[in-house]
């Protein structure tokens, strides 16, 4: 018996031994104040063998674009070009900016069309993220590998001694599952979780870190699989950041619980490793409680996966030599964050999880409305502090993520202690298991728009696709309704123009500008554009062209035609 | 398991249902304009056995995979009496780099052998139910019409041509050799075709 042991312990060592890892792909970076993304069709290996997957990439990637790097405090200004031969949108998923640049379901870019939004940045130094939210095709464009980080930097976090050499000790990881066809294609249709595991787009992935603290930005960029993470050797490891900002202090855990949409940032100390010895970050998701997702037992079908039920590698991290100038030590302390106090709420609302029961044909929803995007759910007053809780008395979990906010969460089935400490500071995702409620705070300020909606969904993707989604404004009660502008108070010139164009200031605050070639085609979309700077037509080829203008006061639409 | 036979059976089923509807399905004649300016009409090609048909476009990366590929095709089985041509259904009013003049541009850089059309109102890929580009169809010559007796992948490998398996190839070689196609129906993928209507 002993000698049977024996052999089976060798021939699983052996066996480890011969598992073959890829090197984690780190995404190119992109920083300024002046963002271009060009979102494509293309294609990847991502399988071992056989054919190439049809993938979306952005500038010169393949499966998922580059990462983002802002200042707080500046103002970005992004140019995102579709050349898919599909409409798109891009959302950029924790940013705090006005609701017609927020990438949502609203702003859809046709194909060929420029959508040039900007905004001040305001949210604090931590790890957010872009993505496509086009409604009914999230599932679809986010599994093409649509999306990146946007990694935001400030002052305060910049003072800390924290691992930040991007890529070396301070290293981003996307974690997806995807299912294949014969023809190694994604499948798309009635799937909940892939079946194989891509970090970064790498599938088998390791990486080498060296011998010091290492920081780690997870997101959970999956349908529905949330991961149990840990490492191999059960080390404690320290939660410093939530989706939208730093804890006041480091958290010590030996397990985290990162549901779809959310972001966390952890410190790993690799001091104590030898250079040559690896550990792996692994998913501990076997024997979750039924209706933690990802924890089907099931091996295939809808809501089956090979991934299910079990616990498996995620990162192989091979330990090399630290650098010169290493991070050595956790701190004790990190920000004062000055959270809202839960009792200057002034609104409270309530979003129960509805639908999705086996055998009735209503999907998930909220309230028992499945989202329409004519319709609008809620309307907030702006710099309104408000109170939120979700309750999800269903079958499964969810997450529940907001736009415009960052919110914080107070209580878990209506205790406050029940929070857990690792989701204590600003948060955008939450996690809602089954039979359970979530109580968040925010405050609803800076950006009203009696018009434009921002969202509020599960961030299930095939959940949101299916309407599980509703949608506020925020409303200024003090606004004043002004006149509808004329034809002749636009004064485009010059006309015909050559790469820049200027509309006359007569005091007319604008709200749109879309651009559309003699075709019909639109070329040009422009939120609120900042019409003293001009617009840039530079890359637009010769020909006549339409401006149809949106004034902020009244939404009237006035088309001008200009030439170049 | 039982999901999974639930699934094969289901997938089976909806290949059947499209080998019902494309198989032998008649291409009536069609004309359109080609990138190199001249008129392209299926109506004058009684000389040929059968017609490769493969729908493409300029932007697309799977697609641009298959230049070379299609060449030699072109070059291989037009003495053979296959013809093979090239079709662009992208919509390029909404998608500008697929105008018949970018087409043009196109089809000399890339030294096209065989006439690349444009199906400027989709109604040709309409006819085939065309889903993306790359996709091919090989039609065969009966008496009088055309007819649909392949549909699918060009090969399955874009990336290395000599780890593919060549579907079309061999679709074309039993169509010459008057022997059954094997698979008739492969799946197909690459770059959407959006309809306009």
């Amino acid at each position: 018996m002993r000698s049977i042991l024996f052999l089976f312990s060798c021939l699983f060592s052996a066996y480890l031994s011969a598992q073959t890892y890829n090197s984690l792909w780190i995404p190119d970076t992109l920083s300024g104040s002046n963002i271009t993304l060009t979102i494509k069709d293309t294609f990847a290996q991502l399988r071992a063998t056989g054919n190439q997957t049809i993938t979306g990439g952005i500038n010169n990637s393949q499966f998922w674009g580059p990462t983002i790097f802002i200042n707080k405090g500046d103002t970005v200004h992004m140019n995102v070009l579709n050349k898919l031969n599909d409409s798109t949108t891009i959302h950029w998923h924790g940013m705090h900016l006005p609701a017609v640049m927020d990438g949502g379901p609203h702003q859809v870019i046709p194909p060929g069309t420029l959508w040039q939004p900007y905004w001040k940045v305001t949210n604090n130094a931590a790890t957010y993220w872009y993505h496509p939210h086009l409604h009914e095709m999230t599932l679809e464009h986010l599994s093409k590998g649509i999306g990146g980080f946007i990694i935001v930097k400030d002052a305060e976090e910049s003072a800390l001694a924290l691992p930040r050499t991007y890529g070396i000790d301070d290293i981003p990881l996307m974690l997806t599952s995807r299912r294949y066809n014969n023809a190694n294609q994604f499948v798309v249709q009635n799937v909940a979780y892939g079946d194989y595991l891509l970090v970064n787009g790498t599938r088998d992935p390791e990486i080498t870190l060296p011998k010091q603290i290492v920081r780690l930005r997870i997101l959970n960029a999956e349908i529905e699989r949330a991961y149990n993470f840990g490492f191999s050797d059960n080390r404690k490891f320290y939660i410093i950041a939530n989706d939208g900002g730093l804890l006041d202090k480091p958290v010590q855990v030996s397990k985290l619980l990162v549901a779809v949409g959310e972001r966390y940032e952890i410190l790993v100390d690799l001091s104590n490793d030898n250079v040559g010895s690896s550990i792996n970050l692994m998913s501990y998701n076997a024997n979750q409680p039924f209706g933690f997702p990802g924890g089907e037992p099931a091996a295939q079908g809808n809501f089956g996966s090979l991934l299910n039920n079990k616990d498996f590698n995620c990162l192989r991290i091979n330990i090399g030599q630290s650098t010169n100038s290493p991070i050595t030590s956790i701190p004790t302390s990190l920000i004062s964050n000055q959270f809202i106090n839960s009792a200057e709420a002034t609104v409270n609302r309530s979003i129960n999880v509805k639908g999705g029961v086996p055998g009735n044909p209503t999907p998930f929803n909220f309230n028992d409305k499945v989202f329409d995007i004519n319709r609008i759910d809620n309307t907030v007053n702006l710099n309104a502090i408000e109170k939120w809780t979700i309750t999800n008395s269903n079958v499964f979990g969810h997450t529940f993520h907001i736009h415009d906010v960052q919110f914080k969460l107070v209580a878990r089935n209506g205790n406050t202690n029940a929070v857990g400490l690792h989701e204590q500071g600003w948060k955008d995702v939450l996690y809602l298991p089954r039979n359970e409620n979530a109580t968040f705070i925010a405050k609803f300020d800076d950006y009203a728009d009696p018009i434009h909606p921002f969202m509020y969904h599960c961030h299930f993707s095939n959940h949101e696709d299916d309407g599980m989604m509703g949608q506020f404004v925020v409303n200024n009660p003090s606004s004043i309704t002004d006149n509808i502008p004329d034809e002749s108070q636009y004064i485009l010139f010059p006309n015909p123009a050559s790469d820049m164009i200027f509309i006359k200031d007569t005091g007319i605050e604008i709200y749109y500008i879309t651009i559309v070639n003699s075709l019909g085609k639109s070329v040009m979309m422009l939120p609120q554009p900042e019409i003293h700077k001009g617009i840039s037509i530079a890359h637009l080829p010769k020909g006549m062209y339409y401006m149809q203008i949106m004034d902020a006061a009244t939404k009237t639409t006035i088309t001008k035609q200009f030439s170049k | 398991m039982i999901y999974f036979i639930l699934i094969s059976l289901s997938i089976s089923e909806i290949y059947a249902k499209e080998k019902q509807s494309i198989i032998n399905r008649i291409i009536k004649p069609f004309s359109a304009p080609t990138a190199l300016g001249t008129l392209f009409s299926l109506q004058e090609k009684d000389e040929y056995a059968a017609i490769a048909v493969v729908f493409t476009c300029n932007h697309c990366p799977f697609a641009n995979l298959y230049t070379d590929r299609l060449n030699a095709f072109y070059q291989e089985y037009l003495p053979k009496g296959v013809l093979l041509i090239a079709i662009n259904p992208m919509d390029s009013v909404l998608y500008e780099d697929e105008t018949l003049s970018n087409m043009k541009i196109k089809a000399l850089k890339d030294n096209f052998l065989f006439p690349y059309l444009q199906d400027a109102d989709q109604s040709i890929a309409k006819a085939f139910s065309a889903d993306f580009t790359p996709q091919v169809y090989l039609l065969q010559k009966r008496h009088s019409t055309w007819n649909i007796v392949y549909k699918g992948i060009i090969d399955d490998n874009g990336k290395s041509p000599e780890k593919a398996r060549k579907y079309l190839h061999e679709a074309t070689d039993s169509l010459i050799l008057k022997r059954p196609i094997k698979e008739q129906i492969v799946e197909s993928f690459g770059c959407k075709i959006i309809y306009r209507n």
